[in-house]
């Protein structure tokens, strides 16, 4: 798609959510089953990440070989794993990584994106140019690529992994608030700072970026899913995070060797990747239903 | 139209430009010497050094960076640390199964996405609309690698009606085609109601019905006909999509193509074939993301060629 229609199709976007605003926008918000509901399944995944291994009676790292493969019972209840570990323990501890790495990628991907994409709108000229063609070939990469050229050159580690899942969303951003600053700068009260003689840093910081905050935040929420799918996936194919630490991808990529006979190992990691990925994507996809006036006439 | 083209084209070359930059400068962060890896770990400090010079280590980095261009252009990336063959000769013979293996998703995605796309469209909220959008939002919800396995657990490993994996015959690609289409027609069948959706609305839908013209004439003539140009757009992208979708569902299936090539060549840390692989593969997405911009101003005369 040309660089042009993807502009005016966020500027539009842009203009839809920059409307809205404040109460109405909650009640909005909260009008939308398919937001409520993404909301209350993001909610349950990030209080069992902070609370859950509090209440928890195993080890996610104490193996006990007697108990290996055992199937969903009372006792464990997503059964055990290939080294006797109980499953439910892990995935708790799992959620803690996956939802760890799907913010803090999403949060440096939008502040980064967020910056990059404003300077190149205001700027235009050079900046832009350098700028957004920097953007066109990281877009140049497809799904996970880049993520795995980043992993691949600099080696497998948590950190490592933020940044190419990151890195891999910047465009995304910059992208979005390139098109809505192109639009924002061109109103009234923009022209206005600058005619009271206020700086190009107060403009962008106090004017600009408030404005287009709201879109980035819907991109956001949509984002985190695409992120944390991204993050399992690399785990799947023993980039991610590294053994024995659990991490969804990682332990349903360790579970395919079980898979024909305790077909469990890898059938709740996987359903977890799904369930969290869904409760994002319903909660971003109504929050751009509920943000967007064109979509709600419609 | 060809000016157009022409223009699309040479937009592609900072582009192309910046991709071979990011593979050769990436790859340079890679902890240890490449020369030792070429030489092997057994050889000696001599045949390390001429390794590196024969690999052209010792010159500078830009001197380095214009040579692997050079190179890259004449589809020269020199041998794999592993199999010590020719890199595009190995390419060359995983690249097909690739090229297949997204060709048959697509089938996938156009035969499951359309015909939901449009039952949602025509049939606007009752049960199928809603159905068919749950579906969509499950769809790419669903995470492709598990979705593999549990395919492979219900139809190869309990109901034996296909093959676990392997590429040996047409029945080995039901499932690795089936499992990456699945998460594409979910998009398909988004944009084929929305597409739907908005030309029901038009006059000229409303002057076929007017004229007395069959409800399935209005809308697979009138209608389908006009949707499908977005809808083109978004399967041409998804295309491009699945070339990188193909890297986790080669892995689930052991299908010989290109992104399992690459994954493992990233744990035997062969670089040479490193390069060459994700090159190939963000070269052909980009070539095909030209090719849907070209095909929409082809099917759309309302687009200007600007």
């Amino acid at each position: 798609m040309s660089t042009l229609t993807r502009g005016s199709s966020t500027g539009e976007a842009c203009a839809g959510v920059i409307r809205s605003g404040g109460r109405q926008t909650l009640r909005e918000i909260l009008r939308s089953r398919t937001a409520v509901l993404g909301a209350i399944v993001v909610l349950l995944f990030v209080a069992t990440a902070i609370a859950g291994p509090a209440f928890l009676v195993y080890d996610p790292y104490r193996l006990s070989l007697a108990e290996r493969l055992q199937p969903p019972s009372p006792i464990h209840w997503m059964g055990t794993d290939e080294v006797g570990r109980d499953l439910l323990t892990r995935i708790v501890v799992g959620a803690r990584v996956s939802l760890l790495v799907g913010f803090s990628a999403t949060l440096l991907a939008l502040l980064s994106g967020m910056l990059l994409g404003t300077i190149a709108a205001y700027y235009r000229g050079y900046v832009d140019a350098v700028i957004m063609r920097c953007m066109d070939v990281l877009l140049a990469f497809p799904g996970i690529l880049l993520a795995i050229t980043i992993v691949a050159a600099l080696g497998t580690s948590l950190t490592n992994l933020i940044v190419a899942v990151g890195v891999h969303s910047v465009p995304v951003f910059a992208r979005l608030a390139y098109g809505c600053t192109l639009s924002v700068k061109e109103y009234e009260y923009i022209q206005a700072a600058r005619t009271i003689g206020a700086s190009n840093r107060a403009i962008l910081f106090r004017h600009i970026l408030p404005n287009i905050m709201s879109p980035l935040i819907v991109q956001a929420s949509l984002r985190v899913g695409t992120v944390i799918l991204m993050t399992a996936g690399l785990g799947f194919l023993g980039l991610g995070v590294q053994p024995p630490m659990p991490e969804w991808g990682t332990m349903l990529s360790d579970a395919r060797s079980y898979m024909r006979t305790d077909p469990h190992v890898g059938f709740f990691p996987g359903l977890m990747i799904f369930v969290v990925v869904l409760g994002f994507n319903l909660l971003g996809d109504g929050l751009r239903d509920a943000l967007d006036p064109r979509l709600r006439s419609a | 139209m060809t000016r157009y083209i022409m223009r699309r084209l040479l937009s592609l070359i900072p582009i192309l430009f910046g991709v071979t930059l990011i593979v050769f400068l990436v790859l340079k962060f890679v902890p240890g010497d490449p020369a030792q890896m070429a030489a092997g770990p057994d050889a000696t400090r001599e045949e390390v050094e001429n390794v590196r010079r024969a690999l052209g280590l010792d010159k500078p980095l830009h001197v380095q960076y214009v040579t692997f261009l050079w190179n890259a252009m004449h589809g020269d990336f020199g041998r794999s640390l592993r199999t010590r063959r020719i890199v595009l000769e190995e390419v060359g013979e995983r690249f097909p199964y690739t090229v297949l293996l997204a060709l048959a998703a697509t089938l996938v995605s156009l035969v499951v996405g359309i015909p939901a796309g449009i039952i949602s469209a025509v049939k606007r909220y009752s049960i199928w609309d809603n159905l068919s959008m749950v579906g969509a939002l499950l769809g790419v919800s669903l995470p492709g690698f598990w979705l593999g396995l549990m395919l492979m657990l219900a139809f190869s490993v309990q109901l034996g009606w296909f093959p676990t994996s392997g590429a040996e015959s047409p029945r080995h690609l039901v499932l690795p085609a089936v499992t990456l289409g699945l998460g594409s027609a979910a998009m398909v069948a988004r944009q084929t109601r929305s597409a739907m959706l908005d030309v029901l609305n038009q006059e000229y839908i409303r002057t076929a019905r007017a004229k007395g013209l069959h409800e399935q004439a209005v809308i697979m003539r009138h209608g389908l006909k006009n949707a499908l140009i977005p809808v083109v757009t978004v399967v041409g992208l998804q295309m491009g999509a699945m070339l990188a979708g193909t890297v986790l569902i080669e892995m689930v299936f052991a299908w010989p193509g290109i992104g399992r090539l690459l994954i493992q060549s990233i744990g035997y840390r062969d670089f040479p074939m490193v390069q060459a692989c994700i090159l190939l593969l963000a070269t052909t997405f980009v070539l095909i993301n030209l090719a849907v911009d070209v095909l929409y101003v082809y099917l759309d005369p309302r687009i200007k060629y600007g």
